[in-house]
């Protein structure tokens, strides 16, 4: 049989393709045109893998020849043909060199050379390569290293697994198609079908499925193999599209190129520039190009700057990279791309700091012109970051009109908003106040005695100007003034008890001692206060004294009044405005802590309306009245030349367009103070209100106000209004918190207030007329009946104090008319909205359960805008609905709420510490239980204070139990016990003694 | 699917390399296929456009109905014309970064007009045209639509110019100096690692979801024969 040389190649048209020389004579061959020979001549394997070919070979394929090329009959090998014949001739190979395979195969290839099969078959060096490629790409498909990809074949799109690389030899391309193919066709029947495979891809991967994929979709089919495919390639990952991308300015290393670099970050967070990406092959130039496009999209000013020869990254002038930053770098952030900024680069803000201010120094003498009217000289430094300009650098930065200058060999990026801010402030500034506002240096000190500094600190410029304080304060307030940041190291100073010295910052009220007359011990706050209220006092400026409920308002008004007598001797008197709820602790309060104090109560039917009054006042020290009479009995009271205005509760004066808003407004005097235990920064709308009436104009009209501070402060948050409404009130407001204990130190965790509370008219006359009652019947009644109406009367007068429509139960109205017929629902009432207003919670305690059933609708109705429910816990409310009850009151600490409780029911075992406001509404007389109910509230992991106020009617027989059992002497002598079954053993006169009511405690119609 | 174009009325393209395109090929058309070709790009006719090395090509739907496959051909640049472009691109080193960005650089351009070299067609002779409709020799409607939608590609993506030509945005960078540093890239990957959101985006969660686990089956039985090892 002739020797049959069997070649592969790869034909460009056909792909892989047998040919087969046959040689017929010494010297001579031809190209084999039948296989059937030799099918029938090859070893068993290799016969095997032709079985399936046609005998006769009708392709024909290109081969070089002597005689350039020519075309030779050739079989097609596809998939399986292919690596079955392969694999034929590798088993083949195996047999013949057993364990030296390898390393003959490798020789052979080396060499070129081909390698017999048998007798008369020779396997050519292509297929001898082949063995080895194949051997190859199984390895691969068992490893799964391979790509696919979207082609088309003879006009029809297909699927073609690849090797790997890209640039492998294509023979190897076409065994892995054929081995993966079969791999997976093997995968895909043990597994479960899909549930849509509209590209038809897994059977175009599998076999000769058809792949429905028009061009462009088969692009990017191969994009996501590709992208699949390199996903699983450890080390760096990135793309321009799936990772971070990163700006990153750097400082000008020499003169003034400021380096920008396009980076991509890592996901474990590190960055690197892409031009090192590129370079290392870690990102394709095509990757690279596109994270420096995506920075050129988005900023403007980077698309006229110079690159550098990376071409990823850039070289910027200082104007470039000023305008970078101003105005490129938002758009980048938005975007999502980080912008990385040398160390420590945040933004310097330009910070006005007032100077020492110097208040006209003959107005404290003469008395003309002080407070708001009074000439000062004020003068401004220009502060970036902690450095104060000189006149040189703040010409440096108006020139540059860059974010980025070099101050003192530094690189420092300005704050625009509070640059430009400042600027417009100052020039305002100029223009409102009397002197050219002269951009001089404060003078040099002069030289001092010894060795002179080497080199002197730069001077700071200073631009001075000359204004009334209420010039000032208003432009501070106006827009020229917004986004300034007054520096908050303000040095004021100014006289004795100058505006200045008030002003944030400042050294605050020079100190005054006690005063000597008033007969109570000040608590240092409360000397504070004092001193506060007095400097003030002493520039006919007004205040509003904003403590929490409990710090004792009243005390320090009632010092104010002692010193200033102490002092000046001749002051006229006061008028104070209070609910009338108040006006009978106002009384005590005074008697008790300053007797020597000539005060009258302009109050009831019987007060004086004429002439009379007006002369009488001038010698009084302190005139007492009602809110509800303040408009009534204007015209006398506005006849009277009060030397002070106290506004007590002042949130009664803060709605405008009220009457009594109106009234208070209108009445005039030297000195205005308000006090309120309503926080008032809160409700600025408020503050406006309260501040008119204490300092008319100091905050403009209530319209610009509105517009320029209030609504930039509560609808956008506006952060610098806030600050410079703060830097105008603060001196004219004081307000300290019960929680703050660094002011407060000597404070006691709970504070208990006995509150005395006038009764209404009807109160008054419904008492007397049970006590008139009561004393008819003891005149007839026998010992054993006598227990049982002393206990009933005072059950009844205790009603009566607590709300007439409780004592009459007929279901009238609880306020009738807007007007309070209970002075202690007033004072609740006032106290609730306090503390709800803060977002604090109350107890309140009863025993009568029938009154807590009044006021629960009556509350809830009131205090509908916040929402509250107002769970009201006595003996019938069962345990599960108690146990809902305490849970859902103490749910939300933060906000407003209050519970009812019966004394009974509050005696067991609650946890109520939501609550820090408690009030016994009326008294046990018995200090266990009442301490037991207020342990409710204060309780161990209670973090706020507790204010516990237990009410007493004015002049009524809960004034005079208190006053008894509050006396230990009194116990021992009348052995008095807890309750009030004592004082049916009482005789009648002392009984009725402690029974009637006093003059002053009613308003009597 | 079919393209939607961006202009409404007046002329296609914006950017002066768009326009260029559009005026070389307006040349070609002549004013009454214009028309019609703009016409159906903006009737969404063209159902899409792939852009390859010397060719743009695109199915075209037509009103009797019939798809026709549309092809604008501009050659590729010779080797030496690609020397000489290289050498220019390799003087502007942000050029890939621009072109990326949507911007062809007119000093570009004018930089390579001296070697008589261009990205756009340099007369309207260069582009040739084909289709598979009867309208021979044209250019047919459907020639003229492509070249809008070309034109509005072009106009965003200046890059497809490169690719017309033959070029990469990977060619325009010039090589790093010192080849010996940068080490061969390493092939090893971890098939198990594959992340089939990958695939998934184009195919569809299911047969991303196979393919991925015959990735993860590595060395798993399959229908492959057991390779002999090699000693």
């Amino acid at each position: 049989m002739p020797a049959r040389r069997l070649h592969l190649v790869l034909d460009e048209d056909l792909g892989p393709a047998l040919w087969v020389r046959e040689q017929t004579a010494p010297g001579r061959s031809r190209a084999l045109e039948e296989l059937a020979d030799l099918r029938r001549a090859a070893p068993p394997g290799l016969a095997r893998a032709l079985e399936e070919a046609p005998d006769r070979l009708r392709h024909r394929v290109r081969v070089p020849g002597r005689e350039g090329t020519r075309r030779v009959p050739a079989l097609p090998l596809e998939g399986t043909a292919l690596t079955a014949l392969v694999g034929a001739v590798t088993d083949r190979l195996q047999e013949r060199f057993g364990d030296a395979f390898a390393e003959q195969v490798t020789t052979l290839i080396g060499e070129g050379a081909a390698a017999r099969l048998d007798e008369d078959l020779i396997a050519m060096p292509d297929l001898v390569a082949a063995t080895v490629l194949d051997l190859r790409a199984l390895e691969l498909v068992e490893q799964r290293h391979l790509r696919a990809r979207a082609g088309e074949r003879y006009g029809r799109p297909v699927m073609q697994w690849r090797a790997p690389q890209r640039d492998a030899p294509e023979l190897l391309h076409a065994l892995v198609d054929a081995h993966a193919r079969a791999a997976f066709a093997a995968h895909l029947r043990q597994a479960d079908p899909p549930a849509e495979d509209r590209l038809g891809v897994l059977w175009a991967l599998a076999d000769e499925g058809e792949l429905h994929a028009e061009l462009p979709v088969r692009r990017r089919l191969t994009a996501a193999f590709d992208a699949f495919v390199d996903s699983g390639r450890p080390g760096v990952q990135l793309t321009s599209t799936r990772s971070e991308l990163v700006v990153r300015l750097f400082e000008p290393p020499l003169g003034t190129a400021w380096p920008l670099q396009t980076c991509l970050r890592e996901a474990d967070g590190a960055v690197h520039p892409v031009a090192d990406l590129r370079a290392v092959g870690d990102l394709t130039a095509a990757g690279a190009a596109e994270a420096s496009a995506a920075v050129l999209r988005l900023a403007p000013t980077v698309r006229g700057a110079a690159v550098d020869d990376t071409g990823t990254d850039w070289l910027l002038s200082t104007a470039e990279a000023s305008a970078f930053l101003s105005h490129d770098t938002p758009a980048l952030e938005e975007a999502g791309v980080t912008v990385l900024l040398p160390r420590d680069w945040t933004k310097q803000r330009t910070t006005l700091r007032p100077q020492e201010v110097e208040e006209d120094p003959s107005a404290e003498r003469t008395g003309s012109a002080v407070g708001l009217g009074a000439m000062v000289s004020f003068r401004w430094r220009v502060a970036v970051g902690e450095t104060e300009l000189t006149e040189e650098e703040m010409e440096q930065i108006r020139e540059a009109q860059s974010e980025l200058v070099q101050l003192r060999g530094q690189w420092v990026r300005l704050d625009a908003t509070t640059l430009r801010a400042a600027e417009k402030f100052l020039d305002a500034f100029g223009r409102r106040t009397r002197e050219q506002p002269g951009a001089r240096p404060p003078a040099r000190p002069l030289p001092r005695p010894g060795p002179a500094p080497l080199e002197p600190a730069p001077l700071p410029v200073e631009v001075t100007g000359r204004a009334p304080w209420l010039e000032m304060f208003s432009l501070i307030l106006s827009p020229e003034a917004a986004d300034v940041d007054f520096g908050v190291a303000a040095l004021t100073a100014g006289g004795r008890n100058g505006l200045a010295r008030l002003l944030p910052g400042a050294e605050g009220p020079d100190p005054l001692p006690s005063p000597s007359t008033l007969q109570a011990t000040l608590r240092p706050y409360q000397l504070e206060g004092l001193s506060w209220l007095w400097a003030l006092d002493r520039q006919n400026l007004g205040g509003i004294l904003a403590d929490d409920m409990g710090l004792g308002k009243t005390m320090q008004v009632l010092a104010l009044l002692c010193r200033e007598r102490e002092q000046d001797g001749g002051v006229g008197p006061t008028l104070l405005v209070c609910p009338m709820s108040v006006v009978g602790a106002w009384q005590r309060e005074a008697a008790t802590f300053a007797p020597h104090l000539a005060v009258h109560v302009h109050h009831g039917g019987s007060r004086l309306r004429d002439e009379s009054f007006v002369a009488g006042a001038a010698d009084l020290d302190l005139v007492i009245t009602t809110y509800s009479l303040l408009s009534r009995d204007l015209g006398v009271l506005s006849a009277v030349p009060w030397h002070r205005l106290v506004f007590d509760e002042a949130q009664h004066v803060k709605t405008p367009g009220t009457q009594v808003t109106g009234a208070a407004r209108s009445l005039h005097a030297p000195h205005q103070l308000a006090l309120t235990g309503t926080p008032v920064e809160n409700r600025l709308a408020d503050l406006h209100s309260l501040m008119e009436v204490v300092n008319p104009g100091l905050l403009g009209s209530a319209t610009t106000f509105e517009d320029r501070v209030a609504s930039p402060i509560e609808d956008a948050g506006d952060e610098t209004a806030l600050r410079r409404l703060k830097l105008v009130t603060s001196p004219f407001i004081l307000r300290r918190l019960k929680t703050d204990r660094s002011i407060i130190a000597d404070l006691p965790e709970k504070i208990e207030l006995t509150r005395v509370v006038n009764l209404t008219p009807e109160q008054a006359g419904l008492y007397e007329a049970i006590v008139e009652e009561l004393k008819g019947q003891l005149a007839e009644a026998d010992r054993s009946a006598r227990r049982t109406l002393v206990v009933s009367a005072i059950t009844r007068l205790k009603q009566v104090c607590n709300h007439p429509a409780h004592y009459l139960g007929d279901g009238s109205p609880l306020v009738r008319e807007g007007q309070h017929r209970s002075g202690k629902l007033e004072l609740v009432d006032d106290l609730l909205e306090t503390a709800f207003a803060e977002g604090q919670k109350a107890l309140l305690f009863t025993q009568f359960t029938a009154f807590g059933r009044l006021l629960v609708p009556y509350w809830e109705e009131k205090f509908a805008s916040l929402g509250l429910s107002v769970p009201f816990l006595h003996g019938g409310v069962s345990k599960h609905d108690r146990d809902q009850m305490v849970a859902e009151f103490q749910e939300h600490r933060d906000r407003p709420g209050l519970m009812l409780l019966s004394l009974r029911a509050g005696g067991t075992g609650l946890t109520l510490t939501a609550a820090n406001h408690v009030v016994h509404l009326d008294r046990w007389w018995n200090p266990a239980v009442e301490n037991q109910a207020t342990d409710r509230a204060f309780r161990i992991g209670q973090r706020r204070d507790v204010l516990v106020n237990k009410l007493v009617s004015a002049g009524s027989v809960e004034e005079k139990i208190d006053t008894v059992l509050g006396d230990k002497q009194a116990l021992a002598d009348l052995a008095v016990g807890p309750g009030e079954d004592w004082l049916a053993t009482l005789e009648d006169d002392d009984l009725l003694n402690l029974l009637t009511l006093d003059e002053d405690g009613g308003e009597r119609a | 699917m079919s393209i939607t174009l961006r202009s409404r009325r007046g002329p296609i393209g914006v950017a002066w390399h768009a326009v260029a395109l559009r005026e070389a090929a307006e040349a070609l058309l002549g004013t009454g296929r214009a028309g019609g070709g703009r016409a159906d790009a903006r009737a969404g006719r063209v159902q899409w456009l792939d852009v390859a090395a010397g060719l743009a090509r695109g199915d075209v739907l037509d009103a009797d109905g019939a798809l026709y496959h549309a092809r604008l051909e501009l050659p590729v640049l010779r080797a030496d014309e690609r020397r000489d472009l290289l050498r220019v691109a390799h003087a502007h080193p942000e050029l890939p970064a621009r072109l990326a960005s949507g911007e062809y650089p007119r000093d570009v351009e004018t930089e390579l007009a001296r070697s008589a070299l261009s990205l756009l067609p340099r007369e309207a002779s260069e582009l040739t045209h084909d289709c598979s409709c009867l309208d021979w020799p044209g250019p047919c409607r459907h020639v003229a639509a492509l070249v809008y939608v070309l034109v509005e590609a072009v106009d965003a993506e200046p890059v497809l110019l490169l690719q017309l030509r033959g070029l990469a945005l990977e060619d325009l960078v010039a090589p790093p100096a010192e080849t010996e540093d940068a080490a061969p890239r390493s092939e090893a990957f971890d098939a198990t690692l594959t992340n089939p959101d990958l695939l998934a985006e184009v195919i569809g969660d299911g047969p991303a979801g196979i393919i991925a686990s015959f990735y993860g089956s590595r060395g798993a039985p399959t229908g492959t024969p057991e390779p002999p090892t090699p000693q």
